[in-house]
């Protein structure tokens, strides 16, 4: 059955205050929990802990985030905009 | 079974809520982070010596820092974590000081003598406070950042121009509001052919910073960051660790104008050997300014000195440094202007001993009551330009205390 794409304002918004949170309040809690985790715990973990090694290993994994973020986190926001979610009967 | 599930899932959602907090501020404001949450924070109160080193490149050579090289500027940031204050202490470049083992020279020839390590021993002994990690700046950082920011607008308060084959370095600017690249903007912090030379560069110079970190402030440098650590860690030359320099580049980039206080070593202008100008300091001022972490703003907010008679020239004969100290300060209370402090020996004197070398031997016996100095001659082998010429033995400290005792 063709399904119709619905749209999410609300999660949308919050997916731009915080990547995932979207995700969350729609009701896939799992994607959402992973890319907080993700995004707000593992990455900035990985830059703060490349800082103790070399200053030019750093400055790569520092680089590489830097263009990364926007992007995960704008396919973020379109993801919580305009995915279908499986609701649950 | 179920509440203590129920527990801990309220404790991760409570750290995760935690970081995703300490992420915004450590992107948005990294001032509100309490110190003892920072990751590796430099001690609360840290000093560091930063140099520009007037050193010169080709425009093809890809030059690391050189070891050798004067420093053409030299600032004492006192970093206070307490209060998220930088205090910033310009030191002229021609300002005399005793640099350890070279005797009384122009501050900026320690770096050139004995290299960072030596620099900061005379800085430590200049200021009476301890300077806990250098950084030693290139030109050639500041042109490739403030390309990268795409220039920086400033007030040229003067036309500029003023061209050094030699050196490399060609300034060309008009009066007014300007766009200037990064060459340009090296040729503005660099001009030095003002009536009060280093000074008004000194004041120039802190100008331009404070339009720089507004700049750096802005969040389009947050994207362009990894190229500003990059030129940092190319031409920067420091003994802080790497996680200290990007504590202190978030730290940096948090500053605001009223956070930073900015202050030049105070002093007078004298004319020293071979007509090169030198900057005398003031040392009561500067202690108490260093007693207070720097805290007044500018050198204009200081009192204006009265023109005193007579101009002094004082000899280090012996190496006495104490001696020297004591008598610029004893000076300087009586306001009279210190020309110059020079330790280029006169062998044949071995007595402590004053000479008026324009006649006024009046004057000289009452400079002699105030430092406790009976030999006082009227020759002309003393300094040219001076009224009088003090040289300082060995023999004046005992004196002293004779004085003193009397």
């Amino acid at each position: 059955m063709p399904a119709k794409r619905k749209k999410y304002l609300v999660p949308a918004l919050l997916s731009v205050l915080v990547a995932g949170l979207g995700q969350v309040v729609k009701g896939d809690a799992k994607k959402g929990l992973r890319t907080i985790l993700w995004m707000y715990m593992g990455f900035p973990i990985i830059i703060i802990g490349s800082s103790l090694l070399n200053a030019y290993i750093f400055l790569a994994i520092f680089a590489t985030f830097v263009v990364i973020y926007p992007i995960i986190w704008a396919l973020n926001i379109m993801d919580a905009y305009s995915t279908q979610v499986r609701i649950r009967r | 079974m179920a509440k203590k599930l129920d527990t801990l899932r309220l404790l991760a959602i409570l750290i995760l809520f935690f970081s995703i907090i300490y992420c915004y501020l450590m992107v948005l404001s990294p001032k509100t982070i309490p110190y003892y949450l920072r990751f590796w924070p430099l001690p609360k109160n840290t000093n560091i010596l930063v140099m520009g080193v007037d050193v010169t490149f080709d425009k093809e050579r890809h030059v690391q820092i050189k070891e050798i090289g004067r420093t053409d500027t030299m600032i004492l940031l006192n970093i206070n974590n307490n209060n998220f204050k930088v205090n910033m202490l310009s030191i002229p470049r021609d300002t005399v000081v005793e640099i350890p083992g070279y005797g009384w020279q122009k501050i900026n020839s320690a770096y050139f003598l004995g290299g960072p390590a030596l620099a900061k021993e005379t800085v430590e002994k200049f200021l009476g406070a301890p300077v806990n990690n250098y950084i030693i700046l290139n030109t050639r950082a500041l042109i490739k950042l403030i390309n990268l920011m795409g220039g920086i607008r400033v007030y040229v308060d003067r036309d500029m121009y003023y061209v050094d084959n030699w050196g490399g370095l060609k300034i060309n600017l008009k009066k007014g509001w300007q766009t200037l690249n990064g060459d340009q903007a090296h040729g503005f912090i660099r001009f030095r052919q003002d009536a009060l030379g280093d000074l008004s560069r000194i004041q120039r110079q802190q100008e331009f910073l404070q339009t720089v970190l507004k700049k750096l402030a802005t969040p389009v440098m947050l994207l362009k960051s990894p190229w500003i650590m990059a030129i940092a860690f190319e031409n920067i030359k420091t003994d802080l660790s790497l996680k200290d320099i990007l504590y202190c580049l978030n730290f940096a980039r948090a500053l605001r104008k009223d956070d930073i206080n900015m202050s030049i070593v105070p002093g007078s202008f004298a004319v020293g050997e071979l007509n090169a100008s030198i900057w005398a300091p003031d040392l009561d001022s500067l202690h108490e300014i260093v007693n207070k972490y720097y805290s007044r703003k500018l050198l204009a907010k200081l009192e204006p000195r009265k023109i005193p008679s007579s101009a002094i020239t004082i000899i280090d004969n012996s190496d006495d440094f104490d001696s020297v100290r004591q008598i610029m300060k004893i000076l300087y209370k009586k306001e009279y202007t210190i020309v110059n402090v020079s330790s280029q020996k006169k062998p044949n004197i071995t007595k402590t001993q004053i000479i008026a070398q324009k006649g006024d031997e009046t004057g000289a016996r009452k400079l002699g009551g105030l430092l406790g100095i009976n030999n006082v001659y009227v020759a002309g082998t003393g300094d040219m330009m001076s009224d009088f010429t003090i040289v300082v033995c060995s023999d004046w400290r005992q004196s002293l205390e004779k004085t003193v005792i009397r």
